[in-house]
């Protein structure tokens, strides 16, 4: 979430709000424009088919424009108040898909729509100056309770390391500056590795050969949920 | 038992169980028609849980809490690797 305030001679919200609206429906976003007080306007955009949905990708969000003084407007981009149908199409997701695909693809995909959000806004105030509030992280929400012990929830099957992967210091340290470089991948590819081979060196046979298997159809899983994120979401993008 | 498979290729430091998906017949069953449907991945990620589920009981506490941390961290490693790839064909679409 963040806020930004522009000034310049006779801004007015409304225009701007339309501006986004019409850009929300141009892009193909189910678009809501509403007037919540006489002079704050909230726009809201949410996007899903049935890939998106399937891989929980479901793209949203909400922009409230607001006057704040004479020639000033305020302008806050975030989640907003579509967050539970995202939720809700992502859980349905998470249930079968006991790895971080989704998240990491919506947390991308997230960032590229608020830059154009916030590149549309931008295009729509020309000659206005700006000031930045306040500055959020990069989509990191903040550890308040201990990472779950258990690797399921017992009510739903659902799988913990898929939905507070993004509390590791690991993921917030390589998404910190919103790029993944290859030596950060080889970095994390080898802590996996040698926490493998520590587990490995431990293991009765049985124990080895059950999460062998494990591992084996682990691997078949992100295979077929990277072939349908390619096949289906990335021609299309 | 079958005789114990080592889950590393020591010359190249891979997981063999990753470099060679595409022989498991779960993959080759899902890949047959050239496509993946979100069925067929549904069954796959219960596969897993199934699975996972059934290796609980076999691990001593201190196991289980690594096998625990590694979960989390495979999670943090596919989640970088979709980014990756995410963003390289946005660059290239």
């Amino acid at each position: 979430m963040q806020t930004r305030i522009y000034q310049s001679p006779g801004i007015q919200p409304d225009g701007l709000a339309e501006l986004l609206a019409a850009w929300f429906t141009g892009h193909g976003f189910e678009t809501q424009y509403l007037r919540t007080a006489p002079d704050c306007f909230m726009v809201q955009g949410y996007q899903n088919d049935l890939w998106r949905s399937v891989l929980g990708v479901a793209a949203a969000l909400t922009v409230e424009v607001k006057t704040l003084g004479p020639d000033q407007i305020a302008v806050r981009v975030g989640a907003g108040a579509w967050v539970d149908k995202i939720l809700v199409a992502s859980l349905g997701v998470l249930f079968f898909l006991p790895l971080a695909l989704t998240a990491a693809w919506g947390t991308w995909q997230q960032s590229q729509l608020d830059k154009e959000v916030w590149a549309t806004i931008e295009q729509g105030l020309p000659t206005a100056v700006e000031r930045v509030v306040p500055m959020l992280g990069f989509g990191v929400p903040k550890a308040t309770t201990p990472l779950p012990t258990d690797w399921f929830n017992p009510d739903t099957g659902e799988v913990y390391s898929t939905r507070f992967f993004e509390r590791m210091a690991s993921w917030q340290t390589a998404i910190a500056d919103g790029v993944i470089e290859s030596a950060e991948l080889e970095q994390q590819n080898r802590l996996v590795l040698e926490l493998l081979m520590q587990l490995e060196g431990s293991l009765e046979d049985e124990a080895h050969h059950r999460l062998g298997e494990v591992f084996a159809e682990l691997a078949v899983l992100q295979g077929m949920q990277s072939y349908a994120l390619v096949a289906n979401l990335g021609p299309k993008s | 038992m079958p005789s114990r498979k080592p889950w590393f290729d020591e010359t190249a430091g891979q997981l063999q169980l990753v470099a060679y998906f595409q022989r498991m017949s779960s993959w080759q069953q899902a890949i047959a028609d050239g496509q993946i449907t979100s069925e067929e991945i549904r069954e796959q990620a219960n596969r897993v849980i199934y699975l996972l589920k059934s290796v609980q009981d076999l691990l001593s506490e201190d196991q289980r809490a690594q096998l625990t941390l590694i979960l989390y961290e495979m999670a943090v490693l596919q989640a970088m690797q979709t980014t990756a790839l995410t963003s390289t064909l946005r660059r290239e679409l």
